[in-house]
């Protein structure tokens, strides 16, 4: 069975300079089941609304005033007293080149969404940021989200950080495929060549 | 050989948000994309109006860059305006729209990286989009119209012609 998202009674606050792209946003939201959206025009004052409820998750442009998104998610991060610095942060953006997207990685955000954006891809992302969790990186020059999105471990389990280990292989248990399955792939291989 | 130095420690934080996300109750995928869907297309009502606004906005902020293309901050606002338009347009079902105007962004982002202001160019692309704004290009895609879009792709490459810095 998939999961299903379920947004109830969640505080979402969508930030983006543009009140059109805002009703849209809430539109598409409210239609996923939301019921409690906030919107901010600009970041002056959000922390306001961070600190004086619990927030569930934060919609930011990248180009939100007066400082950007990536400012916005780097002070986020960056204040180690502040609750809500684990916050899922979704940063939107019409400039997805990869710069664009390795420095909304490099900021902290969880996941970066392309404008014009459709139902599918905001839901889509909702759903990867809830059911696929990365782990939290502390570093002196990093606080965020795991950057690294598949984490297949070191040889000799010796990573960069301390939670790297070593992948977990089953034991041999026999063949994958069956000796004749194996047989007719040769068959269908000689008759190919043939 | 010196030990490895771990100074990057990795923790999982349940958020409040996985914890909601992931009740029961929540609608299967293709009910809430359908709700989604139901709601952009009552918005669709208001849109033309709004892009109209919109496109005005764009030409007076367009005509006082004219005036002046050394200042920055009218660059900026004509840059925002069109962004808006960029960032709705496909969402409302106008792809054409969201396409010009994307063409139009590169050139003023190129102008804000210390391209040269070019006029033409810059009156190009606000009747491109006045042309497909209207009825019945705005429901065109851009296949439909090759030879626009090939040629507004053409300008947005040559403004981003940067003097001194692009010279190999």
């Amino acid at each position: 069975m998939k999961s299903t998202v379920n947004l109830r009674d969640l505080v979402i606050l969508v930030a983006d300079p543009s009140a059109y792209t805002r009703r849209v946003i809430n539109g598409m939201l409210r239609g996923f089941g939301a019921n409690k959206i906030l919107e901010a025009e600009q970041s002056t004052g959000l922390f306001q609304a961070l600190s004086s409820q619990k927030i569930g998750i934060l919609l930011c442009d990248l180009q939100l005033p007066p400082h950007g998104g990536l400012a916005l998610t780097r002070t986020i991060r960056g204040n180690a007293d502040n609750e809500n610095r684990t916050l899922p942060i979704l940063l939107m953006t019409n400039n997805t080149s990869e710069k664009i997207v390795k420095n909304a990685r490099d900021s902290g955000a969880n996941m970066v969404v392309a404008k014009p954006m459709s139902p599918n891809s905001l839901y889509d992302r909702l759903g990867w940021i809830a059911f696929h969790p990365r782990p939290f990186v502390d570093t002196p020059n990093y606080f965020g989200p795991d950057r690294r999105f598949k984490i297949e471990g070191f040889p000799g389990g010796v990573g960069r950080r301390k939670g790297d280990s070593m992948v977990d292989v089953a034991e041999e248990s026999g063949p994958a495929l069956a000796q004749n399955d194996i047989d007719s792939l040769f068959t269908a291989a000689r008759a190919g060549q043939s | 050989m010196p030990p490895l130095r771990h100074d990057a420690e990795t923790f999982y934080a349940e958020t409040h948000y996985e914890r909601m996300v992931r009740r029961p109750g929540g609608s299967p995928r293709d009910e809430a994309l359908a709700a989604a869907q139901l709601q952009i297309d009552e918005l669709k009502v208001g849109f033309l109006d709004w892009l109209n606004q919109q496109l005005n906005q764009l030409s007076s902020a367009l005509g006082e860059l004219d005036a002046d293309p050394a200042v920055t901050s009218r660059v900026e606002r004509a840059y925002q305006v069109c962004a808006q338009v960029q960032d709705v347009g496909t969402t409302m079902g106008f792809s054409l729209v969201t396409f010009v105007a994307k063409t139009l962004c590169e050139v003023l982002e190129s102008m804000k990286a210390g391209a040269i202001y070019d006029k033409e160019m810059i009156d190009c692309h606000i009747n491109a989009l006045l042309y497909v704004a209207k009825d019945p290009h705005r429901s065109l895609t851009q296949q439909q119209i090759v030879e626009l879009s090939g040629g507004l792709r053409r300008l947005a490459g040559i403004a981003s012609i940067i003097p001194g810095k692009n010279d190999a």
